[in-house]
């Protein structure tokens, strides 16, 4: 849960319409400040020879796949997907707007970054819940045969399940992962509210857990400074 | 869903909630936004429009009055042909230090007023600006302090943090003060216009001339139109925009004649009645400037006469005075300062004086404390017996030789108080100063050996309660049989000599003379002699014992003398009574020395020991019911 800052959004609008110059400094104290977590966030991934051979060969004739094919794991892309932003963003679906952030874009980093959080040992393996049994005509009726066969729900049923082949898979593939680099929670200890794994991660999450909220004091300073001036600045115009 | 990755840092709030809260930074941030306009000469609105131009023409002619304020002043003190300059140096000097020429202006006649000097003016208001920079004072405060200081009123001057006291200041003439202050906030100014705040003073500055421009010009359309409150009413009241129609007629008038002087007008007078009515929108300030500019210049407009030319050189003449004038003022001052800076040296001698007086008076009064007249007259009779005991040289003990010493530093202190009375009543302070140190040396020594004497009893008195306490003393009790046998050896010598001759008094160096001794009469000579016989005997036996009891008591009183010789060396009490009773009894007591320790504790020990014992093991020696 971000700190909440109250009027920092019309701060920001106020900085970039009357004082871009004071604008432009804050954004960059923030800048500044981010750029350690990220950097520290790229430090943490893998090379491609880390991981397992088969996610990082491209398929051939991708282009012609009618369905997205799992992501491909390029370990320069990867590094290039963490970043920062330093402009508000829009309002979520609670109504906050976050005023910087760090950002896992990539597909493949997202994957390396959360494999394993949810099922550490991969995601189990489909198993048919239920059969339906039909019968038909008249020679049920006499006993003589009955077929049983299994009716998939609409959307299907496969989601969450472990479709390979291999029952091994998710298992071996989180195994891989966390031979170079394990998840961490970055969620504060003792913080009120439930439990979640929803700030683990194996990139940027470590990075900002190792930043102990170093990042986050310097963000918040940088934009109490810049209202400080700003207040300033509107005092002696005025 | 990559982008669900994504660590939000210092958020907001914007729901529902957000919306009223928007709606109030909203309002807010437009207040701020028409008070940042207004100065930025940001136009938002009519009513923008409007404000601003009274807010210029405010300013306008508060600046024109300033003006006028410092010719004044200006005039005044004798500097009227500087006015010009002034108006330029402060004009130069708001554009690149920041300071708005409303506190210029004002500092500018403060310092001219005090100095008499432009040039002079010119560099404490420069000066100032570098002291307000560097130091936490505003710009007035220090134009002021560099006036006062001008004048030598230099108290403001440790607001500045110099390093100098109050006294080197007084003493210090204004061109060094300057000179110290000059290079102690020397680039201050410069270093304050660098920074942001220094680049927006200037924009201010800018601004704010900017306000005064177009306001001047303003003022002259009010006067053309003749608004009490300017533009705002100008719609409102019809008499004032017939006066301003009028006004434009005027003007279009004016404009015509003026017109018809131009070479070839001829040309345009054609077209004057539609330049006229373009030209007749403006002032008939701003048609005379314009067509000054339409006739450029006039070389001959205002021909050289003699009139001008003495005009010229009466300047150039005040100008000269009014600078020998600060000049001499200058040195006047200096002069004026210098006298005070004597005056000052002169009180803070005076003071310095009397404080060694009464230092040495602090002094005497202490020695008085610690003299006592009767212990002196005492001291002063011993130290002639101490003269004799000296004579002893080696053999006197530490004791004898410190109460020697003590006598001797309290007739020193004697002396040094009557001098130091002389030297006070004489008002000689060098000699006060002197002796009053001697005076304390002297007391610093008595005491200091006072406390040796202190010391010296307590390290006996502490190293005999560390002797090792012995139930019996051992080397007590040597001596004590050493006695014995002492005694055992001298009976046995009495023994020999009871049979040989007996020793007479003479031999005991008793002054009884030497075979005086009389035999002892047998009992049966006894048995044989008369009573009478006897008698006579007995009166002579006892006239005999009577003697040699005067004889001893002689020798007791000469012992005894000898004893409170010996008392009074050590500076015992010459109470022979009870003194001489306690010397006997611990000089007996010091012969042996026996001493019962308790040596109980060691028991308790070995009680309690058996007691825990007992109770560590079940065996409880406390009765049943015992708490």
């Amino acid at each position: 849960m971000p700190v909440e800052l109250e009027g920092a959004v019309q701060l920001r609008l106020a900085l970039k319409r009357f004082a871009p110059d004071l604008s432009k400094q804050t954004q960059i104290e923030m800048a500044t400040a981010l750029k350690t977590v990220t950097s520290v966030a790229r430090g943490f991934v893998p090379s491609d020879n880390q991981v397992l051979s088969g996610w990082t060969k491209q398929i051939s004739g991708a282009e012609n796949l009618v369905y997205r094919p799992f992501p491909k794991f390029n370990s320069v892309q990867a590094k290039a997907g963490i970043t920062y932003s330093t402009s508000p963003s829009k309002p979520n679906k609670n109504g906050f707007v976050a005023l910087a952030r760090i950002l896992n874009k990539s597909a493949a980093g997202a994957i390396y970054e959360t494999a394993g959080r949810k099922n550490p040992q991969g995601q189990p393996n489909y198993a048919r819940k239920s059969r339906v049994y039909r019968t038909t005509g008249e020679y049920y009726k006499q006993g003589a045969y009955q077929l049983n066969y299994y009716v998939e729900p609409a959307g299907g049923d496969r989601k969450g399940y472990n479709n390979s082949a291999n029952p091994n898979a998710g298992k071996q593939f989180i195994s891989n992962l966390n031979s170079s680099g394990q998840l961490v929670n970055a969620r504060p200890k003792g913080m009120v509210g439930r439990p979640t794994t929803k700030e683990t991660g194996r990139l940027i999450y470590r990075a900002w857990a190792e930043d102990n909220g170093r990042a986050n004091a310097a963000v918040i300073k940088a934009l109490e400074t810049s209202a400080t001036n700003f207040y300033e600045l509107t005092k002696r115009a005025a | 869903m990559a982008t669900d990755l994504v660590i939000n840092i210092a958020s907001q709030f914007l729901g529902k909630k957000s919306f009223a809260d928007a709606d109030k930074a909203t309002k807010k941030l437009t207040g701020s936004v028409k008070n940042l306009g207004r100065t930025l000469g940001v136009t938002l609105s009519a009513a923008a429009v409007l404000a601003y131009g009274k807010a210029s023409v405010k300013a306008a002619s508060e600046d024109i009055k300033a003006q006028r304020l410092l010719a004044t002043t200006l005039k005044n003190v004798g500097l009227a042909y500087a006015a010009v300059d002034a108006e330029n140096f402060i004009s130069k000097m708001q554009s690149q230090t920041g300071v708005l020429d409303d506190q210029l202006r004002p500092a500018f006649a403060q310092l001219a007023g005090v100095t008499g000097s432009v040039a002079k003016t010119e560099k404490l208001l420069a000066l100032a600006f570098d002291v307000s920079s560097g130091s936490t004072l505003d710009y007035a405060s220090s134009v002021d302090l560099l006036a006062q200081a001008y004048v030598g009123n230099k108290k403001a001057l440790k607001q500045l943090d110099l390093g100098y006291t109050q006294a080197e200041l007084a003493a210090m003439s204004f061109d060094q003060i300057q000179q110290i202050i000059t290079d102690r906030f020397a680039g201050s100014g410069k270093a304050a216009l660098d920074t942001y705040i220094g680049q927006m003073s200037l924009l201010a500055v800018a601004t704010n001339n900017a306000k005064e421009i177009i306001g001047t010009s303003l003022l002259g359309a009010i006067d053309s139109v003749g608004g009490s409150d300017g533009i705002d009413n100008l719609g409102k009241d019809i008499e004032n925009a017939a006066k301003s129609l009028a006004n434009f007629i005027d003007s279009i008038v004016y404009l015509k004649e003026q017109i018809a002087t131009i070479p070839g007008a001829g040309i345009v007078k054609g077209v004057f009645g539609a330049v006229g009515n373009v030209l007749g929108r403006f002032s008939p300030q701003r048609a005379a400037e314009l067509l000054k500019e339409i006739k450029g210049p006039q070389p001959f407009s205002q021909p050289m006469s003699l009139a001008n030319q003495d005009t010229g050189r009466a300047a150039l003449a005040a100008s000269k005075k009014a600078e020998l004038d600060a000049i001499k003022r200058n040195k006047e001052l200096a002069k004026l300062a210098n006298a005070q800076a004597k005056s000052a040296a002169a009180t803070a001698k005076a003071k310095k004086d009397q404080a060694a007086l009464d230092k040495a008076a602090l002094a005497l009064g202490k020695g008085q404390d610690v003299f006592n007249l009767d212990a002196i007259q005492i001291q002063a009779a011993l130290l002639a017996k101490q003269d004799e005991i000296n004579k002893l040289g080696v053999s006197a003990s530490d004791q004898q030789r410190l109460q020697l010493a003590n006598d001797l530093v309290r007739l020193t202190i004697k002396q040094d108080m009557l001098a130091l009375e002389d030297a006070i009543a004489n008002k000689d302070v060098a000699a006060a100063t002197r002796l009053a140190e001697k005076l304390n040396k002297d007391l610093q020594i008595l005491g200091t050996l006072q406390n040796q004497s202190l010391k010296l009893t307590d390290i006996k008195n502490i190293l005999d309660a560390f002797k090792p306490k012995e139930l019996i003393d051992q080397n007590n009790l040597n001596m004590a049989l050493l006695k014995i046998e002492e005694m055992l050896r001298l009976l046995g010598v009495a023994n020999a000599q009871s049979l040989s001759k007996p020793a007479t008094s003479g031999s005991l160096g008793s002054g009884i003379p030497v075979g005086d001794y009389v035999e002892p009469i047998s009992k049966e000579v006894a048995a044989k002699a008369s009573i009478s016989a006897i008698l006579e005997y007995a009166d002579a036996a006892t006239a005999r014992a009577n003697a040699f009891a005067d004889l001893l008591d002689q020798q007791n009183a000469a012992d005894e003398a000898a004893l409170q010789l010996y008392m009074a060396k050590l500076g015992m009490t010459t109470d022979t009574s009870g003194a001489l009773q306690s010397f006997r009894t611990a000089e007996s007591a010091s012969k042996v020395t026996v001493e019962v320790i308790d040596r109980t504790s060691g028991l308790i020990e070995v009680v309690q020991n058996a007691v825990q014992q007992n109770n560590r093991f079940g065996n409880n020696l406390s009765y049943a019911g015992a708490i």
